[in-house]
């Protein structure tokens, strides 16, 4: 849920669209327009086919505007009846009181009689200064409150959950979980071996971070299934998730021309993200800084021409013809068997929004469908 | 001045390797390091002159071991206590740059017995209401520079912040920010009671402070000085925040002087 209305001047008057991005470029009044154009966009694709609708938390930017996913779930959830609805937030080391974040995904199950998927995410790493959480924390934290949930889910309550971050005397949550044990839960990651090594473990779909190389995220996904390898198990492609941008228009050429300027406004303003943003220290632990694949990625932010992106398959953008071709090459190379599909792009209007989805649930799905199932 | 060739050891502590820097003749002086500055300098030369100088490097930072055990200042403290008694330091001048400035005053406030001498530069630790402090972990190593140094254009600035880390020193680099942002991230760089406990340091003390610190600006340093009664406070003109690098000479005569009175 990106905020379309940075001024043209922006990179040059701004280090980041995160964190230090003056507030007072935000509008309330524009802003409840768009909520009501991003939740309709949601709502769409329900009838539209698509399995999952999906949100997510990030904090302090202009990049997405939603600093609690749950509130948008819960919206989501009262206007659609048959799609599941994807929470890839919940920032679980952002929370002194991981208790809530199991309360209210419980209730959001409730609600939606068993809808959710529940995904728990590390958060970015300028979200430790964002909630001013010791970075270096941040992972033991993740471990210690995702152990909490997943107990407050599944043990009889109350018990008393005795951690080295979280100590509680009385865990027990009302209501409980809808699904049985447990909504499932999907894992997002940068490709940080910290959280190859957690998801091989626990076998949670990994949902890959987009904005980087093709090949890049397929890598991580080498990693994810070498690790489980060595743990003699193998990860089926139902565990794996390429997020992808997509945009489809009628021909190649109209395609782009409707959708790189705001591919463009996405990478150069909202995901203006400096190093020191990004990897504050700790919250990526120094092996995974040091393995040589980490030199090679390159962040949407750093890209200057429209063949990088296509040579880096930063975004599927084309025909339908195009698009269908790209993604059925592109996920027998990832083996992945979930696309999650990001169409609305930075600061791409409503209508163009509409109309990529649609093309894309008449044109492309179908087809992709009937291959992989 | 003749160079001194410290000796480098490893210190065995509470099962810990600590990596130990040591040299010069004379009475004890503990070093305590800050965030970014974990080696022997030439102003240890010049200190080592005449003091037996001792610098363990802390938990997590260059060869030491055993920043898991380190969750804030406190722990910091106990280790500290426990590397003294392994040097056999039962009472010693202490000298504390920047985050082991912090230190130094937390073991002064808490183990008065264990310190004959204090020695704070542009030490963190005091909160001052309304005066902000420069967040290092946020910025660019050209904005960097300038927050730490006097003059963020001379050869030492470039070489101690460069643009990107050298590759032969990435590790010990991370390693050293990660060690740092244990202890300095949250609370920020300062502990909020210290300031009203200052009082219970009976130790003399002088308070160093460079006049163009911009990550810990002087009114921090004015902040001890008022604190801890009877202390002194000397400000270094054409210093930023690291004193012991951008006026090594001028820093140590003073300090030297000052644990001679």
């Amino acid at each position: 849920m990106p905020w379309p209305y940075l001024p043209d001047d922006f990179e040059e008057r701004h280090e980041s669209a995160w964190l230090t991005v003056p507030n007072a470029l935000y509008d309330p009044r524009r802003g409840h327009a768009l909520y009501r154009d991003y939740l309709d966009q949601l709502v769409a694709a329900e009838a539209l086919g698509f399995d999952v609708i999906g949100v997510n938390e990030h904090h302090q930017n202009a990049y997405g505007l939603m600093p609690s996913p749950n509130i948008v779930a819960s919206a989501l959830i009262q206007r659609t009846s048959r799609v599941k609805v994807l929470v890839l937030g919940n920032a679980l080391p952002l929370y002194d009181h991981p208790q809530r974040v199991a309360e209210e995904l419980a209730m959001l199950d409730v609600l939606s009689a068993g809808r959710l998927i529940a995904g728990m995410v590390v958060g970015l790493g300028v979200e430790a200064f964002s909630y001013e959480v010791n970075p270096t924390f941040v992972r033991e934290r993740y471990r210690e409150a995702h152990d909490l949930i997943v107990r407050a889910w599944t043990e009889p309550g109350p018990f008393h959950f005795e951690g080295k971050h979280y100590d509680f005397r009385w865990v027990n949550v009302w209501p409980r979980p809808y699904q049985d044990p447990h909504p499932p839960i999907w894992i997002p990651g940068s490709g940080s071996l910290e959280t190859i090594r957690f998801v091989a473990e626990r076998k949670y779909p990994w949902i890959a971070l987009p904005y980087s190389q093709f090949d890049v995220m397929k890598e991580h996904f080498d990693l994810l299934r070498e690790h489980a390898a060595s743990r003699g198990e193998e990860v089926p492609p139902a565990r794996v998730g390429w997020p992808c941008m997509i945009y489809v228009a009628e021909t190649d050429a109209e395609a782009r021309r409707e959708f790189e300027p705001h591919f463009w406004y996405l990478a150069r303003k909202l995901l203006r993200l400096p190093r020191e943003y990004m990897f504050p220290p700790g919250h990526t632990s120094i092996e995974s800084q040091l393995r040589p694949g980490h030199a090679r990625r390159k962040f949407i932010s750093l890209l200057s021409s429209w063949q990088e992106v296509e040579e880096g398959r930063y975004a599927i953008v084309g025909s339908p013809a195009t698009v269908r071709e790209q993604m059925r090459e592109g996920i027998k190379q990832a083996g992945c068997g979930i696309i999650q599909g990001i169409f609305q792009v930075g600061s791409l209007p409503h209508e163009l929004a509409l109309k990529n989805m649609t093309l894309f649930a008449r044109e492309v799905m179908p087809a992709l469908r009937a291959e992989f199932g | 001045m003749q160079m001194m060739s410290p000796r480098e050891t490893t210190l065995e502590v509470g099962g810990k390797a600590i990596q130990l820097f040591s040299g010069g003749e004379g009475p004890p002086l503990l070093y305590l390091h800050g965030a970014g500055t974990f080696w022997w300098m030439p102003v240890h030369d010049r200190l080592a002159g005449r003091r037996r100088v001792y610098m363990p490097v802390h938990p997590g930072f260059g060869a030491s071991q055993g920043l898991d055990e380190i969750e804030s200042m406190e722990d910091l403290v106990f280790h500290t206590l426990d590397v003294m008694d392994a040097l056999g330091l039962a009472r010693v001048d202490v000298v504390g740059v920047s985050l082991g400035g912090w230190l130094a005053a937390e073991l002064a406030v808490r183990h008065g017995e264990r310190v004959q001498r204090l020695v704070l530069a542009d030490a963190a630790g005091t909160r001052v209401p309304g005066v902000e402090r420069a967040d290092p972990f946020l910025a660019p190593a050209p904005r960097v520079r300038e927050m730490l140094f006097a003059d963020p254009t001379s050869a030492l600035a470039r070489a101690l912040v460069p643009d990107t880390p050298r590759p032969d020193r990435l590790e010990v680099t991370l390693r050293g920010r990660e060690a740092a942002a244990r202890l300095l991230w949250n609370p920020h760089t300062q502990h909020r009671k210290l300031t009203s406990r200052l009082g219970r340091i009976t130790a003399p003390t002088l308070v160093v402070w460079g006049a163009q610190d911009r990550v810990l600006p002087l009114a921090f340093g004015e902040a001890y000085h008022r604190g801890i009664a009877g202390s002194k406070l000397a400000v270094l003109e054409a210093c930023g925040h690291l004193p012991q690098l951008e006026q090594p000479d001028r820093f140590a005569d003073t300090v030297l002087a000052f644990l001679a009175g």
